[in-house]
């Protein structure tokens, strides 16, 4: 009777012990998820609209895709479940991403030429060539000239991390995230798997480790 | 005693009934036309001047007194004669006025304070440099100089060449010396074509497009269609099929047409005139019964003839574009429950078809061209109704059209020449509101058509503008045609 009262203990002592290992290391592993994500943005159709808006046409043609990247740092902190974290725009992806911008716009402009100079009679070999003969007719670049003179294609760095950047603390229960920021709590859930934590509120963020 | 007071009482109640009447008529009272007298100012090279100006209807549509303005420009490169009777106004650019009194003094405190019921507006009898112009104007006794004339402020910026600046919802800067450049971008910008179904100008010579508002809209096109028709019927005469000379003949249906509340005189059956009296007919009043005759005379019967309009249509590209008919007329289909179809292109398509004919019937304004036009055959003189003959001089055509779908609709032409080139310029518009916006808006066009060729083949003089870095699509592709012309 002794005997086989131990052996039970014993099994559910085992399978109590498998569970809180699977719960730490196969499901939400709170302490891997210090470091550095990042989600991407795609910011592609706002930028098409604008271009479209100065073209005064109702769409343009491929144009490559304009994404920023997002970014979020987590720290851990001394108490368990509780770290810091902040998110901010990337600087080094918005550059790219204006770049890519201004790209397309120099395409279309330069598509734009061929068409309007070949109706007037004008015979142009390509769009490297219309390139050449708007930069002579401005006396600048062409990416200068749409830097300088034409609109934004994209809204300024800092007016763009407005709309992204927080920081503060949270905190991590199972599978609920409690984030605390400027004094505001806001829960949602959130599953971290394979190299992706997934945030689940309002909207669904999937970040990637950087 | 009882009789006294029944009389009494039959007495108070008439006078209660009068009162209420006369009161209802007060509160129910609608001026004719509702105008605004507002006394502006206008600063003309630094020197400020007060300036009647009424607006019509609503605020900003504004109309200028001539005689305040003749004072203001007097001593200016931009000074004009001007001499006003009731029934005729005369104007003649760089003539000498003497300022009369009650110039440049205002509206007084009365006019300003009390309600204002203006004549109406409308085109009076009126002479810019001894040729007869169609403006719409106010043409009052409102202030105590007299008569005066009262011309929308856009048209009067057009017709001399002035560009006003508002520095306020009262005040206006003139520059004398500066010419009036009108910016496309600037008028799209404020909404000016929004009520409009489509307008389109470029060059016809060389088939650029200028400016473009809802080019790739199909719309109701109203009487511009037998500009389609006057293409069928050239090409007609071209291949040998018949001639100018040649006799067409009124059937019934002609006839019927002619004497409907659609037709502009009597065609009896079995009468007749010339192909060339009826394309005058087709084109000057814009005679649906002369159309009718000409297709018959051309196809046999209207079906085979609208199938060659489409035909023709589809040759030349025109791909939002379809015809029902070949004078533009609304048509009813002979369903249970009937459709009203009309004619449809886009603007760009009707800046196609008016280039083609431009450039392969250059005779064209021969006919459009003329403001009157004698039909021998039927012993009438017909009018040309495009007011653009008469507001702008160099205009040579080509077709109005009105329904109440379409709207008010002008398709004008205007030869051009700088630099040794001779080019066309055709503006299109469909859907303006009135004939005033009719002709206000295809003046603008056009100017702007000028402008822009000027720009290409002119020197940067002559097309009046400053040279800046181009803040556009439209004015960087003017700066780039511009480079190249002169490479």
């Amino acid at each position: 009777m002794l005997r086989i009262a131990v052996i039970i203990i014993v099994i559910l002592a085992v399978c109590t012990l498998a569970v809180v290992l699977l719960g730490k290391f196969m499901w939400n592993n709170n302490k891997n998820i210090a470091g550095s994500w990042y989600r991407e943005v795609d910011l592609t159709e706002s930028v098409d609209k604008r271009m479209c808006a100065w073209l005064g046409t109702e769409t343009v043609e491929g144009l490559a895709p304009v994404k920023v990247k997002v970014v979020l740092d987590i720290e851990e902190t001394d108490t368990e479940a509780l770290y810091n974290y902040s998110i901010s725009l990337d600087e080094e992806s918005y550059k790219e991403a204006y770049d890519t911008a201004r790209a397309g716009m120099a395409d279309e402009i330069n598509r734009l030429v061929l068409t309007k100079t070949g109706q007037a009679g004008y015979n142009l070999s390509d769009e490297e060539e219309a390139q050449s003969v708007v930069e002579e007719a401005l006396g600048m670049s062409l990416d200068d000239y749409i830097k300088d003179y034409l609109p934004a294609l994209l809204s300024e760095y800092d007016d763009l991390n407005k709309d992204y950047a927080r920081s503060g603390s949270f905190s991590l229960n199972d599978s609920q995230v409690t984030w605390n920021t400027d004094g505001e709590e806001m829960q949602e859930t959130w599953v971290m798997q394979d190299n992706l934590l997934i945030f689940s509120g309002t909207t669904d963020r999937v970040y990637r480790r950087l | 005693m009882k009789k006294i007071l029944i009389k009494t009482a039959a007495f108070l109640v008439g006078i209660i009934i009068c009162t209420g009447i006369i009161s209802a008529k007060e509160i129910n009272a609608v001026p004719k036309d509702d105008q605004l007298p507002v006394n502006r100012t206008v600063n003309l090279n630094g020197s400020e001047y007060t300036v009647k100006t009424i607006d019509y209807n609503y605020s900003n549509n504004t109309f200028i007194s001539l005689r305040d303005m003749a004072a203001v420009l007097k001593d200016s490169p931009k000074a004009f004669s001007l001499a006003i009777t009731a029934d005729d106004i005369e104007i003649t650019r760089g003539g000498a006025y003497e300022a009369a009194e009650g110039d440049l003094t205002g509206f007084s405190d009365e006019v300003l304070a009390g309600t204002y019921h203006g004549e109406t507006i409308k085109r009076p009898s009126m002479k810019i440099d001894g040729n007869d112009v169609k403006y719409y104007c106010i043409v009052t006794s409102l202030a105590e100089n007299g008569t005066d004339c009262y011309m929308n402020l856009v048209d009067f910026s057009m017709v001399f060449d002035l560009a006003f600046e508002k520095e306020s919802d009262t005040g206006y800067s003139l520059d004398s010396g500066k010419s009036y450049i009108i910016s496309m971008n600037d008028i799209e910008e404020a909404g000016y074509f929004n009520a409009f179904r489509g307008v389109v100008v470029g060059d016809a010579t060389t088939g650029e497009i200028y400016y473009s508002f809802r080019g790739d809209n199909s719309t109701a096109i109203a009487s511009t269609t037998k500009l389609m028709t006057y293409l069928i019927v050239r090409d007609s005469i071209e291949s040998g099929a018949y001639s100018m000379s040649d006799k067409v003949e009124a059937t019934r249906e002609v006839r019927d047409v002619s004497v409907s509340a659609d037709g502009t005189f009597e065609m009896p059956v079995g009468s007749s005139a010339t192909v060339k009296e009826m394309l005058e007919c087709m084109l000057l009043p814009s005679s649906n019964e002369a159309t009718l005759a000409l297709a018959l005379h051309d196809a046999g019967s209207h079906e085979a003839f609208v199938e060659k309009m489409n035909a023709k249509a589809m040759a030349l590209g025109l791909k939002g574009t379809h015809f029902v008919n070949c004078n533009g007329l609304p048509l009813y289909t002979k369903d249970k429950v009937p459709a009203k179809l009309q004619n449809v292109m886009t603007p760009e398509d009707m800046f196609i078809l008016a280039s083609h004919i431009v450039t392969t019937y250059p005779d064209y304004e021969e006919i459009t061209g003329k403001k009157s036009a004698v039909i021998s055959s039927y012993g009438e003189e017909v009018k040309n109704i495009n007011p653009l003959l008469y507001n702008m001089p160099a205009v040579n055509g080509m077709k109005t059209g009105s329904t109440n779908l379409a709207g008010y609709c002008l398709v004008s032409s205007m030869p051009v020449s700088a630099g040794g080139m001779e080019h066309v310029i055709v503006a299109a518009e469909f859907g303006a509101e009135s004939y005033e916006e009719q002709a206000r808006s295809s003046e603008l066009l056009l100017r702007y058509g000028k402008q822009q060729f000027l720009n290409r083949y002119g020197d940067s003089e002559s097309s009046g503008e400053t040279v800046d870095i181009p803040t556009n699509s439209g004015a960087l592709i003017d700066r780039v045609l511009q480079f190249m012309k002169n490479k």
